[in-house]
């Protein structure tokens, strides 16, 4: 008996013993260029399971996922898309530093295989890191349609990996390169490593500086010989620096001097730049394997986009048809966009009432309801227009149109001392500048990058509008709209204005050099739209749920502490009884008790407001704002704005001790207009327009481009709207 | 590689050399020269621009940026960079 037991427990310990037993990792490297697919390939291999950090002292985003397949982890990074593999921009750096130190088990190219001849050349460079490399052929739907076919084995035996296709958009093919980058995993010994043959010249250059390279033992560790001697024909600068610092000293200078002396004598020879020699002779071995591997080859699809591009591109019609594409998408967000917003803030009231029912009156309820609901709600309003914005942005992407905007754009950017580029998120600060600025990193050069970012904030973001729809709204009526699209046109000017500005001054020198490329004409999958949507929106709705959260609660917090003392309260609560009792013997009609309550409710929320912390604040700030225009009301609420230009409506209905819902309604907008005038009214749009948007866009300008920048940004902005404020009120009174 | 060496001395071609910037809607050039630093080189290289390849010029601004064909991908370039790319006329 006890013999069997024995064996039973075995069994179990065994059993669960394999059921633990660790699955075996392997981390595989996304690489492609940036039209290639990539993305969508990431997404596909790692679904939900991503996470989104940095690169220690870069500002690209380190994308890294998960995917569990049998009994294989795969870590998944998705590597910054890059047409090549030099040292001449950060992308490429990171791509490259990261295949070199990290040495990914699995190098995945992902390859738009509509035009290899082109895009094969960062794969030609792959092998020559001599990574473990699978060659994905993405957008093979197209090559398929297109008639071309390829000899898929005998061109990854030239190239020396194997070919996997796929089509990203329609998740297919992704399973494919998961078994073959386990396959090859497993299979590490068998790799044939393909060397591409440079010419007789070059091929003795490397030869004779790899000699040299041979002899020190830290150089082979660290290195592919071969590789390093064709970087130093290359004069790549990031290598020199390296090695520099592995060799140091006088090995370094001997082998300085032979590359240079190398670069000379193919110089001499061949008329050109060894760099030159060696690109071409990539693109050699492209042409050979693919002719000996193309089967059948139709015209290409291309004079579609062409034709297309002829009336899209075109002089006099380019610019206007761009100006309709984005009044439309203005209509879209503005106009349609209003109804989801309309209902949600319908959801937010029944919300609050609900609240209202099951609470008892007290601070968890005021918490809640003014606090949280007020806060954070009055932001989440906007996110059926950001997520039509952002869609709207998606479809002009995925559908190729984007590049063209920056094409018919670059000639008027270029006037400002712009990049093409730039208007990309510029357009998308209009909607928020959290991921707008999260795009200027499609501009690689740092010049032109910071201008853009520092100018986005003139770019009127969709937190100020609440604002602009107030006052106007209050002050202007009929005319509201247009003086809300005067500001936004004064913003633009604005932005124009500081590109030149910063251009002359603090970021001098050229602009990058516009080079992109077009892609075909595709039509945008609902699938592709769904994901780069909600990428955006989920920043902004993060944003919301953390800063502007936190921020509504310490404003929350300002404006319900200190409470007023036991004793006014008692006054007050006297008061209030004392009314009801008029009401109750019937001396008072409801009316005026309804009335007189809630004029004896708006005192005492009146004088907690000037007791609270918020309150004195505003007062002890006042001095700032009294040149301006500005009440302290205005100044507190101004403030409260740093959270978030939305939160600044929803504080300037608590200062006129509205609560709730209230907020929102015709109350706010008469109190304003007892206030104030139209010309702050005016003053205050301004204000709003011109000081940086708020807290999150700081962190993530800080994030992007340094504190130094944020500090400037938040310095600069907040000086030039005080003054511009200054001026209009100053000068204004004589006319009012 | 031997083209490289024959290419300054063979007259007819010379007489064909333009900038890129100053070249015609619809017609094909024969790249020559890229008179850029490493960087721009590098680029145009990884865009498929390189000595004795083939462009096909698509659209013009004159004075503005270009979109030209090669190796089959679009490419728009800006003008100081049509600038910096020497090509000569292929003959039809």
């Amino acid at each position: 008996m006890n013999e069997k037991i024995l064996k039973v427990k075995e069994a179990v310990r065994e059993s669960e013993r394999s059921s633990l037993k660790k699955l075996k990792e392997l981390t595989v490297a996304l690489v492609g260029s940036p039209n290639s697919g990539k993305t969508t390939i990431f997404n596909n291999l790692t679904g939900l399971r991503q996470h989104v950090g940095n690169y220690p002292g870069v500002t690209v985003d380190q994308k890294t996922g998960e995917k569990i397949y049998k009994d294989f982890k795969l870590k998944v990074i998705d590597l910054p898309g890059a047409y090549s593999l030099t040292a001449y921009s950060d992308d490429e750096l990171i791509t490259r530093n990261y295949l070199l130190n990290n040495k990914p088990d699995v190098v995945v190219n992902i390859v738009d295989s509509s035009n290899l001849a082109r895009n094969l050349y960062l794969t030609t460079q792959l092998i020559e890191l001599g990574v473990n490399l699978i060659i994905v052929f993405n957008m093979s739907d197209f090559l398929h349609k297109s008639g071309t076919e390829i000899n898929k084995k005998l061109l990854s035996q030239l190239f020396g990996a194997p070919i996997v296709s796929t089509v990203g958009n329609r998740n297919i093919g992704t399973i494919e390169i998961i078994e073959k980058a386990i396959e090859d995993f497993k299979n590490l010994e068998t790799r044939k490593k393909i060397i591409i043959n440079y010419g007789e010249e070059i091929e003795n250059e490397i030869a004779r500086i790899s000699n040299i390279l041979k002899r020190k033992e830290k150089v082979l560790l660290k290195y592919d010989i071969r590789w390093l001697s064709v970087k130093l024909l290359e004069k790549d600068a990031i290598v020199l620096k390296e090695l520099k610092s592995i060799v140091g000293g006088p090995f370094y200078d001997r082998v300085e001097k032979l590359s240079l002396k190398s670069i000379n004598h193919i110089k001499n020879i061949i008329r050109d730049e060894p760099e030159t020699l060696i690109a071409g002779a990539r693109y050699g071995f492209i042409n050979g394997a693919l002719k000996e591997s193309l089967l059948a080859k139709k015209e290409s699809e291309f004079s579609f986009s062409d034709k297309i591009d002829r009336i899209l591109l075109n002089r006099f019609f380019g610019l206007p048809i761009f100006g309709i594409i984005m009044w439309l998408i203005f209509q879209l967000v503005f106009r349609i966009g209003e109804y989801p917003s309309r209902w949600l803030g319908l959801g937010f009231e029944k919300l609050s009432d609900l609240l209202t029912s099951l609470l008892p009156e007290g601070l968890l309820r005021s918490l809640f309801i003014d606090g949280v609901i007020g806060g954070v709600g009055g932001v989440l309003i906007f996110t059926p227009k950001l997520v039509l914005l952002f869609a709207s942005i998606a479809v002009l992407e995925d559908s190729g149109y984007m590049a063209r905007a920056a094409f018919i754009m670059d000639r008027i950017m270029h006037k400002i001392g712009l990049h093409g580029k730039s208007f990309i998120p510029m357009l998308i600060g209009f909607g928020c500048t959290v991921p707008a600025y999260m795009c200027g990193r499609t501009l690689e050069n740092r010049n032109d990058r910071m201008i853009t970012m520092h100018i986005n904030t003139f770019m009127s973001c969709g937190g100020r509008l609440p604002i602009y729809i107030l006052f106007a709204g209050t002050f202007f009526a009929n005319s509201a709209g247009n003086v809300i699209f005067s500001i936004y046109i004064i913003g633009i000017l604005m932005a124009v204005l500081f590109a030149k500005i910063l251009r002359a001054t603090r970021f001098k020198g050229e602009s990058e050099p516009f080079v992109m490329e077009l892609p075909v004409y595709r039509a945008p999958t609902v699938r592709g739209i769904l994901m780069h949507t909600w990428e955006r929106t989920w920043l902004f709705i993060k944003k919301a749920g953390t800063v502007i959260l936190a921020i509504s609660i310490i404003i929350w917090i300002l404006f319900t502490f200190p409470k007023i003392g036991e004793a006014f309260r008692e006054d007050y609560n006297l008061q209030i009884l004392s009314v009801e009792q008029s009401y109750n013997d019937g001396k008072i009609s409801e009316q005026v008790y309804t009335s007189k309550i809630s004029e004896i409710k708006a005192k005492m929320a009146s004088e907690q407001l000037e007791f609270s912390a918020a309150g004195r604040i505003g007062h002890f700030i006042e001095p700032v704002f009294k040149p301006l225009g500005f009440d302290w009301k205005l100044g507190l609420a101004t403030i409260a704005g740093i959270a978030g230009k939305e939160v600044v409506v929803s504080t300037l209905g608590t200062v006129f001790s509205l609560s709730g819902t209230e907020k929102e309604s015709e109350k706010l907008r008469e109190a304003i207009r007892d206030q104030y005038n139209p010309l702050t009214g005016f003053n205050f749009m301004l204000f709003s327009l011109l000081y940086f948007p708020c807290i999150a866009s700081l962190v993530v300008f800080q994030r992007e481009a340094g504190t130094k920048e944020m500090l400037f940004q938040a310095g600069f902005t907040l000086v030039l709207a005080w003054t511009v404020s200054l001026i209009v009120f100053q000068i204004g009174r004589f006319f009012i | 590689m031997k083209n490289f060496k024959n290419q300054a001395e063979n007259p007819e071609k010379d007489s064909n050399k333009k900038l890129l910037a100053y070249a015609l809607p619809g017609k094909k050039y024969r790249v020559e020269k890229i008179y850029g630093g490493y960087g721009l080189n590098s680029r145009l290289h990884a865009m498929g621009i390189i000595p004795n390849e083939t462009v096909t010029v698509i659209y013009q601004t004159w004075g503005g940026p270009m979109t030209l064909a090669v190796k089959g991908v679009r490419i728009a370039l800006g003008r100081g960079m049509a600038q910096k790319i020497e090509v000569s006329e292929i003959s039809e």
